[in-house]
């Protein structure tokens, strides 16, 4: 095969098909658009229970900004007949709760799309005049506000609620499982469930009554209910209570906070200590004491938290107390921007902290995995006595998705915990060497087990090596021992307990997408397009067990690649430079998406038809993005200025 | 956890000693004085070693665990208090002491001690207060007097001091405490109060660094201490102890003894997960036994 210029096969895509009123709809997007403290976030979460409720897969992506009033917020909802990974810029349906939401969102509306805004508040339609004639789109307008006021005067937040009536009666949709979850959500508040109740029916009524314009559903392909409805923090948060959790210490972020929220709603209920904590100084200092003396330990954070978490995730490392740190990337450095999308930190956490100690990072996939890998996170800790990062990312922590019910029996591995003398260690010593480099843990009350845990280095019996002994010939052997000991525990983990790269799609394609983490779903959903709409075979090769690499497994599958394109959300290809590093392979291009916006398959697409490929990616040095590299033929596609 | 036999000594000094064959610290320096009282307190109170765990930060003082028995955490700079916070949280049965300097409990680690302080957990912190950088040989420290002269103020110190007593008051601390580790018997006895005390002690103890403070050495403090305990002070209030701790300050009178103590609920009291559940720890990591019922939520 190769052939590296992709420009002619990918001209024409992505396809988009307009909006088909003759056909059964298979698959519907919808972009609310409006003010923060419009209340769209909890009216996307009603709506995604509803088609739930009826059999449809949804995915539920907010747009926030740090606003808590005022600024301007969207959320789209997509649902559809069969499961899908992501969601997609495109959609059939806008609704405008103001003129602004229109100016933002229509170039991203579909041909022939529905425009439905609300005609309560000055909208100047004038001005989209043209783009509204071109793309043929159906204008209508519902005055959300006025009716939400005729309801209860002081809540026009009930506009939501008119706007839901209006879709369902455009789809054709019965009404009553969405008063079911309404009712649900409002059980004790009979009051504000009525007034849902009354604005359902009038936006339904409004749309039938005014207008003739309807689509058809396609019955789906799946159960009804076949999924629970949740966010990524909440597999997180979830995955840490199946793992047996006991002790969360938390200080709020965005996008971590509601990890923090969720299980400090729960916390009687599981029996898990959870607190808010004075900073993550103190978040990542209790749960490193908590971690020794016994429990299951978790902090949340974001990128901002664990630079100042620094410093105790290395005494966690050195006195080899298990914990784990769940880190949900946002737009970095610094401040960066909180409430948009990032892969920015991966390497950031194999290397955080001063000198060198091994750890563990997941960065989970989608949500099942933000479950899962969370309760392997539990077990990689205890097991293997070192901190263990959990990479979710905006994006995941906060996409809403219909997911298979978790399995909650799920296997607890504790690794080795003192229980008396055994021939190969016939009495206890807190860091006895041994082969695997793993040496029983002991916590009070163990009365043979009594050690002081110490950051400094120190012997097998943990005493500190740094003050009187420092520097003696037993001292210098000792510590080059510990080392040694502790990056065998490294050593074993690679090998037996880090999955290697994941395949999808066709064997032996001619195009592999490369990626790890959240930004996988997007690769899926392009995958699949590109299948469909090119002459080339695509498939992706995904990591989610980052570190320790199992640098022979990953060789091995990377070797299986024909030509391949690198997708990381980040600036300098953290993933890329660390596969160079570990396995000396470098892809044929690399898409660098840093905008903070949820990367989706129509964006990899159009980053795709920027890309020149190059041949033998060996003979490019290595290099951060540099102008050498485009000179050669290696574009890196992450230009702020793309189109879309 | 207080043994309950009374008239049997359960646990003996020798409970308390470890295997290191000589503290650290310079001969002369008053955190022998620490040593010995506490492990006289934890004696006397019949604490079990092997249910208690002694904190420490970085400082020579900090050094304090690996000479005590029981179980320790030597950890990084001015983060032991929320790392004792996290393991008697974990296991609220510990008999959790802090030891640390007054660099890492009032210099780097104000933040943790103030929050520690004010969520009234049962544990005993101990100011090992020198009122200068012993470790690093010789800077100011938060608790050096005004004028004081060390490598990092050569021209005096212009920064008022901390005074750990009036923080420890205005944290919230329920039971606050000053002693002084020239006089064993005084020092003991407080230990014994702090460690027995059910909620956040705080025990700044004057402990000369003999090497390093040539100002605040033992005789500077022979000629000012005063036992509270020997005046009509009244523990129970607050306005008062605030006045008392000023006294150094505006007297030049240094007291010692119990400044105030008051009964509140624990957090661990307080702490719902604890209530159905017990100890964390014992209960080994098991998921909720209600954790499937909460899948109806996300319908």
């Amino acid at each position: 095969m190769t052939q590296f210029n992709l420009q002619d096969a990918l001209k024409d895509l992505p396809k988009i098909a307009p909006l088909d009123y003759d056909r059964p709809v298979e698959r519907f997007a919808v972009r609310w658009g409006g003010a923060a403290g419009d209340g769209l976030q909890s009216t996307g979460l009603l709506v995604s229970k509803y088609f739930n409720k009826l059999g449809y897969h949804i995915h539920g992506v907010p747009g926030n900004q740090s606003a808590i009033r005022g600024g301007h917020i969207w959320y789209h909802l997509e649902f559809s007949t069969k499961e899908f990974h992501n969601y997609d810029n495109m959609a059939d349906m806008l609704i405008a709760l103001n003129e602004f939401s229109i100016g933002m969102h229509l170039k991203e509306l579909k041909k022939k799309g529905i425009l439905l805004y609300n005609n309560s508040k000055r909208v100047n339609l004038d001005k989209f005049k043209d783009q509204i004639e071109e793309k043929e789109i159906t204008v209508i307008a519902v005055p959300l506000t006025n009716i939400a006021r005729e309801i209860e005067l002081k809540t026009p937040v009930l506009g939501n609620t008119v706007a839901v009536g209006a879709m369902l009666k455009i789809l054709d949709l019965p009404t009553e499982p969405y008063l079911e979850t309404l009712k649900k959500r409002f059980f004790t508040k009979e009051r504000i469930y009525k007034m849902n109740e009354e604005a359902l029916h009038k936006g339904y009524d409004f749309v039938d009554k005014n207008t003739s314009i309807r689509l058809k559903m396609a019955s789906t392909t799946l159960e009804p209910s076949h999924g629970i409805v949740v966010n990524g923090n909440h597999g997180v948060a979830l995955g840490a209570a199946a793992a047996g959790l006991k002790f969360l210490a938390q200080y709020p972020i965005t996008p971590a906070s509601s990890i923090l929220t969720y299980l400090a709603k729960n916390a009687k209920k599981f029996g898990i200590v959870v607190r808010q904590v004075e900073d993550e100084i103190s978040a990542i200092s209790s749960i490193v004491g908590a971690g020794w003396a016994g429990v299951r330990a978790m902090t949340a954070t974001s990128g901002p938290g664990i630079s100042l978490m620094a410093e105790n995730i290395g005494l966690a490392g050195i006195t080899e107390t298990p914990i784990v740190i769940v880190d949900s990337m946002r737009g970095g450095p610094s401040t960066g921007v909180p409430t948009k999308t990032e892969q920015g930190d991966l390497l950031p956490v194999i290397n955080v902290s001063h000198g060198e100690f091994p750890r563990a990072v997941f960065a989970p996939r989608n949500i099942q995995e933000a479950y899962s890998l969370t309760v392997k996170a539990f077990n990689i800790a205890e097991k293997y006595q070192m901190p263990v990062f959990v990479l979710v990312d905006f994006g995941l922590s906060e996409r809403l998705e219909n997911v298979k019910p978790f399995d909650f029996d799920v296997e607890i591995d504790r690794g080795k915990i003192w229980d008396g003398p055994t021939d190969e260690l016939p009495e206890y010593h807190r860091y006895a060497f041994t082969d695997d480099g793993i040496s029983p843990r002991a916590f009070p009350p163990s009365p043979e087990g009594k050690h002081i845990a110490v950051g400094a280095e120190h012997d097998i019996d943990s005493f500190s090596l740094a003050g009187h002994k420092a520097g003696f010939p037993e001292a210098r052997i000792a510590k080059v021992k510990m080392f040694e000991k502790r990056y065998r525990k490294l050593e074993k983990l690679a090998k037996e307990d880090m999955a290697p790269p994941k395949w999808d799609g066709p064997e032996n394609a001619d195009y592999t997408l490369v990626c790890w983490g959240s930004v996988y779903s997007a690769c899926i959903e392009a995958m699949n397009v590109l299948n469909q709409q090119t002459e080339f075979t695509w498939n992706v090769l995904s990591f989610a067990e980052m570190y320790p690499v199992p640098t022979e497994k990953v060789k091995t599958e990377l070797s299986k690649i024909n030509a391949s394109i690198m997708v990381e959300a980040n600036y300098t290809g953290q993933l890329e430079y660390l596969l160079w590093l570990y396995a000396q392979w470098r892809p044929n291009g690399s898409i660098r998406h840093i905008d903070g916006e949820i990367l989706t398959a129509t964006r990899i697409i159009s980053y795709l038809k920027d890309l020149k490929l190059v041949e033998d990616p060996y003979s490019v040095p290595y290099s951060i993005p540099s102008k050498e590299w485009n000179d050669v033929g290696y574009i890196v596609a992450n230009k702020a200025s793309h189109p879309l | 956890m207080v043994a309950t036999q009374q008239n049997v000594q359960l646990f003996t000094q020798k409970d308390w000693k470890t295997d290191v064959a000589k503290p650290t610290w310079c001969p002369g320096c008053g955190d022998y004085g620490v040593l010995s009282a506490t492990r006289k307190a934890l004696v006397e109170l019949q604490i079990d070693p092997t249910d208690t765990l002694v904190i420490s930060g970085i400082g020579c003082s900090s050094n304090f665990p690996h000479f005590i028995g029981g179980y320790g955490i030597h950890s990084v700079h001015g983060r032991a208090a929320p790392n004792a916070v996290g393991a008697k949280l974990s296991n609220p049965d510990l008999t959790v002491i802090v030891a640390g300097g007054d660099g890492d409990g009032l210099g780097i680690g104000l933040g943790g001690f103030v929050h520690a302080a004010r969520r009234n957990l049962d544990i005993t912190y101990v100011i090992m207060d020198n009122q200068i950088y012993g470790l690093t040989t010789g800077q100011t420290s938060p608790t050096s007097l005004l004028g004081a002269k060390t490598k990092s103020t050569p021209y005096g110190n212009i920064e008022r001091p901390i005074n750990p007593i009036s923080m420890a008051l205005a944290a919230e601390a329920t039971f606050v405490a000053r002693t002084f580790s020239g006089d064993a018997k005084h020092f003991a006895e407080v230990m014994k109060r702090a460690i027995a005390h059910k909620g956040f002690a705080i025990v700044d103890a004057l402990s000369p660094c003999v090497t390093f403070n040539k100002f605040n050495t033992y005789d500077y403090f022979r000629e000012r201490v005063y036992k509270l305990e020997e005046t009509d002070h009244d523990t129970s209030d607050l306005m008062a102890a605030f006045k008392k701790a000023y006294e150094w300050e505006f007297e030049d009178k240094v007291p010692i003894g119990v400044f105030y103590e008051v009964q509140r609920p624990t957090y661990e009291e307080q702490e719902l997960a604890y209530k159905e559940f017990g100890n964390p720890v014992k209960r080994g990591p098991q998921r909720p036994p209600n954790l499937k019922k909460i899948i109806k939520d996300f319908y």
